[in-house]
């Protein structure tokens, strides 16, 4: 059975469709890549399944259990949406670090909140993500790479059983880009379940067991990563050479 | 006569002080109230906003005598009560609606100034609203808004003043007073040193909350 499933997703703005009819499913321990060009929907996607947005049409079920159906979830409150929230932890684009907290106080303020003193586990994913001497600084003293790894950490203390990411290269360079890649792609080797929103396709192959090509807020393509490199519809080739031309 | 005159300004200023204090114990949270008004109740946040125009677009002088005299022609009966303390109340009413105005302004313009991304990275870390504000919210808004804030206050402390057009007998008066009894004026320029002092103390304690908080960005 799969961890996840998504079964005809959908979600609009006013009249704008923004995903229409989206499935798959995504087994434990598996990285699963998104991607498409801006303004395919794949962002909204991950927003939805982290209920940052609520989906109004199609169910989400984890472990063969209905999450959320959007016939009759819509009203779902911000109580019941936190705790659906639990089973996924998202790493943003633009880190989203709490600036007034320290690396470590970012990693263990949820925890805190709730009464649980994680401080010793916090300093292993930190030491983890290699920031074992910057356990201490404030965000503004770090780099976007190391912020990154610290969201990273963030997300990984409260053990969510789907940890996803939006782009979360996308403002970082490439030399930053890749210490953050790195941390990925260790936790892809240690079997977390992954769902990467990127646009950094040698990454997807080499990461993903599945990837899903999306355009105007429709799946055209899924399958394992050597769809990269034999893409059969049209858009997802000419999407793919558009990238190899920059 | 130095000291007669310190003396006598130094009462007024007892009375700068305790409309300057009083001021602001009620405008800060009636301000925080008018500003999750209008960012929350779609509903109250037209009328709040034309009290906030009508605040801001009128001269505090103006608003001291229609709250002094306002309800004795509009009402029939005076309202503030007989005397100093009736005047006391009634400027300090004027005083606390005209502030809470602009502290409204910058309490909405520091909430609305916190990215949406925080709101949203708290959520995703399962916090409820209430966890968020106090708790990632609240010390970013505060550090942004404590310039604003000490801008009005300053300006507070000098705005007192303009009580006495319904002679409430703050330091100005007490030096002007001087100009009809004694023929000199020097005592009038005199409060100036009152007001640099305490504004000078304000400043000072508003760096040191700045800096206080100058740890993050």
């Amino acid at each position: 059975m799969a961890l996840l499933e998504i079964r005809k997703l959908g979600k609009s703005f006013g009249d704008k469709k923004i995903l229409k009819d989206i499935s798959f499913e995504l087994e434990k321990g598996q990285t699963l890549s998104i991607i498409g060009s801006s303004g395919s929907g794949k962002t909204t996607l991950l927003r939805c399944i982290n209920f940052l947005e609520k989906a109004d049409e199609g169910t989400m079920s984890l472990n063969g259990e209905i999450i959320y159906d959007a016939a009759k979830d819509q009203d779902f409150k911000e109580k019941q949406l936190g705790l659906i929230r639990k089973h996924f932890g998202l790493v943003f684009q633009q880190f989203n670090l709490f600036p007034q907290y320290t690396a470590l106080e970012n990693v263990t303020l949820a925890s805190r909140l709730q009464g649980k003193d994680i401080k010793e586990k916090a300093i292993g994913l930190l030491e983890q993500m290699g920031l074992a001497d910057r356990m201490d600084y404030y965000p503004h003293q770090l780099s976007g790479g190391q912020q990154q790894r610290v969201a990273i950490a963030r997300a990984m203390a409260l053990d969510p059983d789907i940890l996803c990411f939006d782009e979360p290269t996308s403002a970082l360079d490439p030399l930053l880009t890749s210490e953050v890649l790195r941390v990925i792609r260790q936790l892809a080797d240690k079997k977390m379940t992954m769902i990467i929103v990127t646009h950094e396709i040698a990454f997807a192959r080499l990461v993903s067991d599945k990837v899903i090509f999306m355009d105007d807020g429709q799946i055209i393509e899924k399958g394992d990563a050597s769809l990269i490199d034999n893409p059969k519809d049209e858009r997802t080739r000419h999407f793919l050479s558009s990238l190899d031309e920059r | 006569m130095f000291e007669t005159v310190t003396l006598s300004l130094a009462r007024g200023f007892m009375m700068t002080l305790r409309l300057f204090t009083l001021t602001l114990l009620f405008s800060l949270p009636l301000g925080l109230l008018i500003a999750s008004g209008v960012i929350t109740k779609k509903a109250l946040s037209y009328p709040l906003r034309f009290l906030i125009w009508i605040i801001r677009g009128t001269p505090l002088m103006l608003q001291l005598l229609v709250v002094y005299y306002g309800p004795g022609i509009f009402l029939g009966r005076n309202i503030w009560g007989m005397g100093d303390e009736g005047r006391f109340i009634a400027s300090l009413a004027a005083f606390v609606i005209n502030y809470a105005c602009y502290f409204a302004e910058i309490f909405r313009g520091g909430i609305q100034s916190i990215p949406v991304g925080q709101y949203e990275a708290g959520r995703v870390l399962g916090l409820s609203d209430k966890q968020i504000f106090r708790n990632i919210v609240l010390l970013q808004v505060i550090k942004k808004i404590i310039p604003p804030i000490s801008n009005e206050v300053i300006t507070l402390v000098k705005d007192t003043s303009l009580a006495r057009v319904i002679a409430v007998y703050e330091i100005i008066w007490s030096g002007q007073s001087f100009i009809k009894s004694q023929g000199i004026i020097w005592p009038l320029f005199y409060t100036g040193i009152f007001y640099l002092l305490f504004s000078g103390l304000l400043t000072i304690l508003f760096d040191r909350m700045e800096e206080r908080l100058s740890y993050f960005v």
